[in-house]
């Protein structure tokens, strides 16, 4: 369960102080998958980098599972985070030079899995899961797009994470491999029992989700369920 | 799989081949560069050291005592004046003298000097019991005037084979074309041709030094003949300039000769009494090669010093390269971090990177080092026939050992930037 709690978040440009966030409540309970809307700059991506807990708002308090992650120090919000969360970006931020296999199993590593085989066990088997079981040793600076989203969906889930931040994940994709990846991560999600927030721009992509979050200059213009397509 | 730090500092290298190559050779050079100038000190005076070792104290006119030895020993510089042949055969008759060997030296064929001695140099070991220093590996050696033993090198430049003649010229350099130098009445016949020793020997030719003193008897005779006929004759004047010596009148003298006392009191006490006469010094190889060998040390600290400072050089190079790599890589970072890793392990990413490339340089470095000694010594053993031996160096893991925990300091001053940069700066990048 995330909880957000008077939380705002501003940076200075020389005098001037810029407000990007303001959410004075939200409540996204377990198992919810939450689209985030808004034009660029209504703080859509802050918001997912604050309740990862990669940085911290100026004020209110975010509480991931009941702990208060601005409580913790560094280290500890580094571990927290590894170990609950799973975060996919827009620019599928994989490192290069390592296959795809082993990003995962960075991931899985990084997350607290002690066992070698473990690890190794559950990143074949996500990337199996995601089609990836001819690709997994290839580097993925030589992945296609559509790839390189699929191995980032599997290192976020690959520890099975109670929440799944998803910054943009379909945007630099065609339309055949968007739905292709946002039926594969939503599939999985559903599968681990994991809370999805999931910021896109994309309004046909709504309908997916149990609840639509719609961000604006002042802070949440709306939160509603989606209307059906169609 | 083991994906470990380790592994994952390799592939962050890898994974940028220019400027990791860039930065292994600059430190490979900077430490081949260090490393090469040590050995190429040591292999020097090893290769000195073991040339001369089979001669003992060596007596010849007054002057330079250091040419007195390059002369001699190393068949380089120019001779000084002759020794008088009565104080030659006076310490060869010394009871406390158990050998000599005498040295006439002056002439030369196409460069290669043309050394007068006799059976006695055949003798000569580098330390009692040991096997003879020059040895015979085809025909023989010279039993009369005028037959020529030719060191190895000597014969495999020269192209002259036993049964072939040559012509000596005056002087210790080959000046082409310049008959009026050469010695053309009475040529030398090839009877013999020395064992490769790697050391100057290898350059010399090796005949009986009762041969110049006829060659320098048959030239006064003609000189006088040609003086009195014309005595402004300016071929006299050019062969003498040419001639480089101070030899002076060959005809009965020697220039230098090798002397083995019969022990080490007979040894201080000929050395004191020869140095107390006016007609010779006597030096001992061993001291003149140590003031020698202080120059070469000077000069090695020099270099050696430049080299250090070389590699200060590289070890900023690689702090600068790695701070570069690292903006660079922030948003490697910034993800290691989001999906995990903590700054700690991002600290030892980043500080492996630099183990790595300093462990890589200071290998590719070392081995450098050998390929550079060995043009060095092929250059040498070519030019002064001075065989500049292979050896571990053991001096070089001291300082490879200096340079990688110079290399940790580089590597932990990189990382803590790594580790000190804040998530919240990267996000800046990287939020929109």
């Amino acid at each position: 369960m995330i909880e957000i709690v008077e939380v705002t978040h501003t940076y200075r440009i020389g005098k001037e102080t810029i407000r990007v966030l303001e959410i004075p409540s939200l409540v996204v309970g377990p198992g919810e998958r939450v689209a985030v809307v808004g034009p660029s700059g209504s703080g859509k991506s802050t918001l997912i980098q604050i309740i990862a807990g990669l940085t911290l708002p100026t004020t209110g308090r975010v509480v991931i599972d009941g702990v208060d992650i601005g409580v913790l120090g560094e280290s500890q919000r580094d571990r927290f985070r590894a170990r609950r969360m799973g975060l996919i970006f827009q620019a599928f931020n994989l490192l290069g030079g390592f296959t795809a296999l082993e990003n995962v199993l960075m991931a899985a590593m990084w997350s607290g899995i002690k066992n070698k085989s473990e690890r190794l066990q559950a990143a074949t088997a996500l990337l199996h899961r995601v089609g990836l079981n001819d690709r997994m040793h290839v580097d993925v600076r030589r992945l296609s797009h559509g790839e390189k989203q699929r191995v980032a969906i599997a290192r976020a889930l690959v520890h099975q994470p109670s929440i799944v931040l998803a910054d943009e994940p379909t945007a630099s994709l065609d339309p055949v491999n968007k739905t292709v990846v946002l039926d594969e991560l939503l599939a999985l999600v559903r599968e681990k029992g994991a809370t999805l927030v999931f910021v896109t721009h994309d309004t046909t992509l709504l309908s997916a989700f149990t609840r639509v979050l719609t961000l604006g200059p002042g802070g949440v213009v709306s939160d509603r369920s989606p209307v059906p397509v169609g | 799989m083991a994906l470990s730090l380790w592994v994952m500092a390799w592939r962050q290298i890898r994974s940028r081949p220019v400027v990791t190559g860039t930065t292994i050779m600059i430190i490979a050079v900077s430490v081949a560069l260090m490393l090469s100038i040590s050995m190429a000190s040591e292999g020097i005076k090893r290769g000195i050291s073991e040339s001369s070792a089979p001669y003992g104290m060596v007596v010849g006119s007054k002057g330079s005592e250091t040419q007195l030895i390059f002369n001699t020993i190393f068949l380089l510089d120019r001779p000084l004046g002759n020794v008088p042949l009565d104080f030659y055969e006076a310490v060869k008759a010394d009871p406390r003298v158990q050998a000599v060997v005498p040295f006439a030296l002056g002439d030369n064929y196409r460069g290669y000097r043309i050394v007068g001695t006799d059976e006695r140099f055949f003798a000569m070991r580098a330390y009692p019991g040991a096997p003879p220093a020059f040895v015979i590996s085809q025909g023989q050696r010279f039993a009369h005037p005028f037959e020529a033993v030719l060191g190895a090198k000597a014969a495999q430049d020269t192209g002259l084979r036993i049964g072939d003649t040559f012509v000596s010229s005056h002087g210790t350099d080959h000046h082409e074309g310049l008959e009026i130098d050469e010695h053309r009445e009475m040529p030398y016949t090839v009877v013999g041709i020395m064992r490769p020793t790697h050391t100057p020997a290898d350059r010399g030719i090796f005949v009986h030094y009762e041969s110049y003193w006829r060659l320098h008897e048959h030239e006064s005779a003609v000189e006088h003949d040609a003086t009195r006929a014309a005595t402004s004759d300016q071929a006299a004047d050019t062969s003498h300039m040419l001639s480089g010596s101070d030899s002076g009148d060959l005809s009965h003298g020697i220039t230098a000769f090798l002397v083995h006392p019969k022990g080490y009191v007979e040894l201080m006490q000929l050395y004191q009494e020869i140095n107390a006469s006016p007609h010779a010094q006597a030096v001992l190889p061993g001291q003149v090669l140590g003031k020698i060998f202080e120059q070469i040390g000077f000069g090695a600290e020099v270099l050696g010093a430049i080299a250090w400072l070389v590699l200060a050089l590289a070890a900023i190079t690689v702090c600068l390269t790695l701070y570069q790599s690292i903006e660079v890589k922030r948003k490697d970072f910034y993800l290691m971090r989001a999906i995990g890793a903590s700054r700690l392990h991002v600290f030892f990413v980043v500080a492996l990177e630099a183990v790595w490339l300093f462990f890589l340089g200071e290998l590719f470095g070392w081995a450098l080092s050998y390929v550079v000694y060995a043009f060095l010594a092929y250059g040498i053993g070519e030019r002064l026939s001075i065989a500049m031996p292979f050896f571990f160096d053991a001096g070089a893991a001291w300082k490879l050992a200096l340079l990688l925990i110079g290399g940790l300091v580089v590597a932990v001053m990189t990382a803590l930037l790594t580790y000190r940069t804040q998530l919240d700066s990267a996000l800046r990048v990287e939020a929109s």
